[in-house]
């Protein structure tokens, strides 16, 4: 237990960081963009504000790189692995489920992982495609 | 001058050919784009970082921390060599694809 909760706290720890170093990341690049307008003769709130518009929408650009580092999270494949030994039981025991209970939790988890298998697809296709 | 938007493989394309002389910021590859575009396509800069942060995912690029040239902390991408293999094949392929469009736009 104490070995998972520090687990999730370092993974917690390590996506935060992920998160600072985006922020330091974008932060510098609007602000270079900025410098080098105020250095053509921009005042310095012109140039803030040219900076934004060269740049195009900052929080979009945050949520799609944000949601490609999540891709990579051991944990986000640990659980697509999970879905599919899931499906596979769900297969198996559908097969050779001699009572209408086994049948029903087979259904049950076949659905769930399907289901669970759209969602993920569906958010990785979203932060693929929308840009 | 009439701008085109850009399409994801062809920034992509864009990117991995400016990465090949030198590691770089996401805002000097940012610059450099401009530059060889010449404002004919319509690239904002930010749709560079999603792009980026893919291409890590493939392992094309690699990233590290450095100094800009203002002595200010950046992260550097630098081409490897999955990258430069998919230079080489996506260039060959917006070749292919740039002389079948000539030939259909020739024809008479």
């Amino acid at each position: 237990m104490k070995a998972l909760i520090n687990y999730l706290l370092k993974r917690m720890r390590r996506r935060q960081a992920g998160e600072f170093e985006l922020e330091e990341e974008l932060r510098f690049h609007l602000e270079m963009i900025a410098q080098d307008l105020r250095q053509s003769g921009m005042t310095p709130p012109a140039a803030v504000a040219a900076s934004r518009d060269r740049f195009g929408d900052l929080e979009r650009v945050r949520h799609q790189c944000l949601a490609i580092r999540r891709r990579k999270d051991p944990v986000n494949r640990a659980v697509k692995s999970a879905l599919i030994a899931m499906f596979v039981a769900g297969l198996v025991l559908r097969m050779f489920s001699v009572t209408v209970q086994f049948g029903r939790l087979a259904d049950l988890s076949m659905a769930i992982a399907v289901l669970g298998h759209f969602f993920l697809h569906l958010r990785d296709f979203k932060s693929r495609h929308s840009y | 001058m009439a701008q085109t938007t850009i399409m994801q493989g062809t920034l992509e394309l864009l990117i991995l050919k400016t990465l090949t002389r030198e590691s770089m910021h996401g805002y000097g590859i940012a610059n450099r784009i401009h530059q060889a575009v010449d404002d004919v396509l319509k690239i904002e800069d930010g749709s560079l970082y999603p792009a980026l942060y893919r291409m890590e995912e493939r392992k094309w690029i690699s990233s590290y921390w450095g100094l800009s040239e203002n002595n200010r902390r950046a992260k550097f991408y630098k081409l490897t060599k999955a990258g430069r293999k998919q230079l080489e094949d996506q260039s060959a392929n917006w070749k292919r694809i740039s002389q079948a469009m000539n030939r259909v736009l020739g024809t008479t």
